[in-house]
């Protein structure tokens, strides 16, 4: 497998990119096939816009794991901004004469829906990502391996769950692929 | 970890959960765009009008387009069997044509089987002996020549 751009077509560089920004929208709870709410800009977007700049030699490297990391840093950074441009900030109580005046507060704004921001906190996201398999034995097992017992190498998680690190590589390519078909954001919120 | 900031830490998170992106090969990039029901040839297109886009900005200063997007535009151009030039743009219309009308042409499930109508042919008061036998020999010809041609269509 070549990590070096150079040897990487077009087709091949915008599948992998392509499938990358699926992954990291459906992580922050966004399908890859709508736009980013209060940016616009939908998975596609981000990948040609950094292709562009990789194309037209405003980006210099040669590796595909610094387009990678860029890619995942322009979505959460804007997913950042998103946050700010889709709050409004209002007084938590209502202030002046409720008789007289309809002054807007936050008691009468009960959202029901997650705020962007709230999937770049890592305990939500965490919990996301545990009920998102809660139904599946062998990946909520990764899932705690990762999460409680703060393992990191495949072959760290190999150890403590007594398998392979091929197998752990088999279930993140199932949790993967649960992910991108599915999206985190199916999962209902409890809180 | 203690010290990364919080995007390092859920970037490293993901990538214990989810695969290392440079581990994740070809194929398996395109399993994930599969799972997400992503048609590739259709996002080739999309990104090859746009960088298309980019390259006619390029020439209209009258500046070559950079080595590397002149190579991704022949790259897709090549995957999707887009035209080079207008010539082989209008051949590949012509053959699209093509394909279409004998498709359209085509039967879908073979002719149904033909029968002649017997009201002229058995009138024996208005024809000869010799006027029979010529009808019956041109049916025999045109059975076969539809027989034929059914199965060219098949072919």
């Amino acid at each position: 497998m070549s990590n070096t751009l150079a040897e990487v077509e077009a087709c091949e560089l915008i599948e992998k990119l392509m499938a990358h920004a699926l992954r990291v929208f459906a992580e922050y709870g966004l399908s890859g096939k709508n736009a980013m709410p209060g940016v616009g800009l939908s998975a596609e977007d981000f990948v040609f816009d950094l292709l562009r700049e990789y194309l037209v030699g405003r980006i210099k490297t040669k590796d595909l794991s610094y387009l990678y990391t860029a890619l995942r840093n322009d979505i959460i950074d804007k997913l950042k901004s998103a946050s700010h441009k889709t709050t409004d900030h209002m007084p938590p109580l209502p202030q002046g004469d409720r008789a007289t005046e309809k002054p807007e507060c936050l008691d009468d704004f009960p959202s029901r829906g997650v705020r962007p921001d709230d999937y770049l906190c890592e305990e939500s996201y965490k919990l996301r990502v545990r009920r998102s398999v809660a139904d599946k034995p062998d990946l909520r097992d990764v899932v705690e391996a990762v999460f409680d017992l703060d393992l990191e190498k495949p072959g760290e998680i190999a150890d403590a769950l007594n398998t392979t690190a091929k197998d752990i590589y088999a279930r993140n390519r199932k949790l993967r692929l649960r992910l991108v078909g599915q999206g985190i954001a199916e999962v209902p919120d409890e809180k | 970890m203690k010290n990364k900031n919080r995007n390092d830490r859920l970037g490293q998170l993901s990538n214990s959960l989810f695969g290392v992106p440079d581990d994740i090969s070809h194929a398996e990039a395109v399993e994930d765009l599969e799972a997400a029901s992503i048609d590739r040839e259709e996002l080739f297109r999309r990104m090859y009008d746009k960088l298309c886009l980019l390259a006619r900005d390029y020439r209209l200063k009258g500046e070559e387009p950079p080595h590397r997007l002149k190579k991704a535009l022949e790259d897709l151009r090549k995957s999707v069997g887009l035209p080079r030039t207008k010539e082989e743009c209008d051949r590949q219309a012509d053959s699209t044509v093509s394909k279409l009308l004998e498709a359209v042409k085509r039967p879908k499930f073979g002719l149904p089987k033909l029968a002649f109508s017997s009201e002229f042919r058995n009138k024996t008061s208005e024809q000869s002996a010799e006027d029979q036998r010529i009808i019956e020999s041109l049916e025999e010809e045109l059975k076969k020549d539809l027989e034929r041609e059914e199965e060219e269509n098949q072919n």
